[in-house]
């Protein structure tokens, strides 16, 4: 299948491939698409979606785009969300752009309409990386320091437990993050993924899975 | 390690405390003093060669006749740099080994046509404050340091897919230039040919891996003439003198100075809010702030990337009247 991925660097890129080819259980083929497509803010991003779909969907052969931006410090998705919406929340807003992108879109002959599917690590894409490794990383935990919990972990310290370091280069993010995506594929823990950011990632794979 | 600057009638800083850590990222709008800030650090460097003149600034000329800036350091305790308008040069006071520190110190403001600019050949070519010099000192990291030099080039390549390797020629009689290979063709492209955002960004990138690079440094706007998100790799670069470990350097970390207009530069620090100075300007003039230290930051910052909240002007350092 011919993805795009929207994400937040070419590090986060090469994990999402990893990830997704899991969950699909199939190659990720290469888009015609010249350039990767790297967003620089999460302000702008649900501004900057409309285009990036058109651009995917018009002027690619991809036939899915996956969306990946980190949760940072918004609330993270709940289910109550379903029912009502929270501006604030990464995922409320994505879902809003792209649902009113898609519904702008054509289809033309050999084009069907785009898939496409949102991904929110809670409060990172190292949280994801460190599933297997730190048992207390979930979205759940999260919510707890949120609410003003004590907990044992922020965005800083994944940075470290994954890199060693707070300031890692891109060449070593993307070193870890080939390793431990291709560790999580192997090692099956994608249920786990789904299991402990069941927003964040779960509903991400599902999407992935009605694809095929 | 020079943790802060206190500057009393010194140009347009008239009562000011710069705070300075490993790596320290100045932002502010024009005229708030960032360039007199990191400007200042290469007087102190000899204050005997400036006169009153030079450190009083014309349109804010006070009744003072004293003009002193106290430096700290966590290592070399304190000195004192005294301008007076009785006598007629600068002095500098205080531990020695901080006045050796100081006389480290190098400021860089790239000028592209100056980095690709041929140079005598000669042992000991630094890099000049513009740039000039880069290829005298990339032939002497290939000669001394090879494996550097390698490691050098694997780098360029990462940053730019298009080259894969730094060349020498000789265009005239004692002189030095360099030039890029291209990675398809294996072309060689004169440094006089190439964009001015592969020269800057190159001159970035050979600072960082000098195997003894100036105790301390600074650079003026590093996001000029730099594609956005070659920026990433420019902090990389400055990263790499300030946080040697982190890069598998054994060297002592260097102490790095940045001013920047760019809210591309300053999202990149959305996790080091501590290495961030606010510069900005009132009625009373000048002041220098630490983020982390502005009241209920963490709420300020938690819905928008930094460079946003910046530019929207609610941390200052944003021009007043615009």
């Amino acid at each position: 299948m011919k993805i795009a991925f929207f994400s937040e660097s070419v590090a986060d890129e090469s994990a999402l491939k990893i990830l997704v080819s899991g969950i699909l259980q199939e190659e990720i083929e290469e888009t015609d698409l010249p350039n990767k497509l790297i967003y620089r803010s999460c302000t702008h991003l649900d501004k900057d979606l409309p285009a990036v779909i058109n651009a995917v969907h018009y002027n690619s052969n991809a036939e899915a785009l996956i969306v990946v931006s980190d949760s940072d410090d918004t609330p993270v998705h709940i289910n109550d969300h379903e029912e009502n919406e929270n501006e604030k929340c990464r995922l409320c807003q994505l879902r809003k752009a792209i649902e009113k992108s898609l519904s702008k879109l054509q289809t033309f002959e050999g084009k069907n309409l785009l898939k496409v599917a949102i991904g929110v690590p809670v409060p990172a894409i190292e949280a994801w990386y460190l599933i297997g490794i730190n048992p207390q990383v979930s979205s759940n935990y999260w919510i707890r320091f949120q609410n003003g919990e004590k907990i044992r972990y922020d965005r800083q310290k994944l940075k470290e437990q994954v890199y060693g370091t707070a300031r890692p280069s891109l060449k070593l993010e993307t070193e870890r993050a080939i390793e431990e995506s291709t560790r999580i594929v192997e090692n099956e823990l994608i249920e786990d993924l789904e299991t402990n950011f069941p927003q964040g990632f779960g509903k991400m794979a599902d999407e992935v899975r009605n694809w095929k | 390690m020079i943790t802060s600057i206190h500057y009393k009638n010194f140009k347009a800083l008239q009562d000011a405390t710069l705070p300075l850590g490993r790596f320290t990222l100045i932002v502010g709008a024009n005229g708030t003093g960032k360039s007199t800030a990191v400007k200042s650090l290469e007087m102190f460097k000899s204050p005997a060669r400036y006169l009153w003149n030079d450190i009083i600034s014309k349109s804010l000329i006070s009744n003072d006749s004293l003009s002193t800036v106290d430096i700290e350091s966590d290592r070399f305790g304190n000195a004192k740099v005294q301008f007076s308008q009785t006598s007629h040069k600068g002095s500098f006071s205080g531990n020695p080994n901080l006045e050796k520190l100081i006389i480290e110190f190098r400021l860089f403001s790239f000028d592209s046509s100056k980095i690709s600019a041929p140079v005598p050949i000669q042992a000991n070519t630094i890099l000049e404050e513009s740039g000039r010099g880069l290829a005298g000192v990339l032939d002497q990291l290939r000669d001394s340091e090879p494996e550097r030099f390698e490691e050098l080039n694997a780098e360029l390549n990462r940053w730019f897919y298009e080259y894969d390797r730094i060349l020498f020629e000789v265009p005239a009689d004692g002189q030095k230039s360099f030039l890029l290979r291209t990675t398809v063709g294996k072309h060689k492209i004169k440094a006089s040919e190439l964009s001015d955002g592969t020269l800057l960004a190159l001159a970035y990138l050979t600072i960082a891996y000098l195997p003894n690079p100036p105790k301390i440094v600074a650079f003026e706007e590093p996001e000029k003439g730099i594609h956005p998100r070659l920026l990433r790799n420019i902090q990389e670069a400055m990263y790499r003198l300030a946080y040697p470990e982190n890069y598998g350097e054994k060297r002592e970390p260097i102490q790095v100075i940045a001013t920047t207009h760019s809210p591309y530069l300053l999202d990149l620090f959305k996790d080091n809010p501590e290495e961030i100075v606010i510069s900005s300007k009132d009625e009373k003039g000048v002041h220098f702030e630490r983020l982390i230290d502005k009241p209920h930051i963490k709420e300020i910052l938690q819905d928008a990337p930094l460079g946003e909240i910046w530019y929207s002007g609610v941390l200052g350092g944003v021009p007043a009247h615009i």
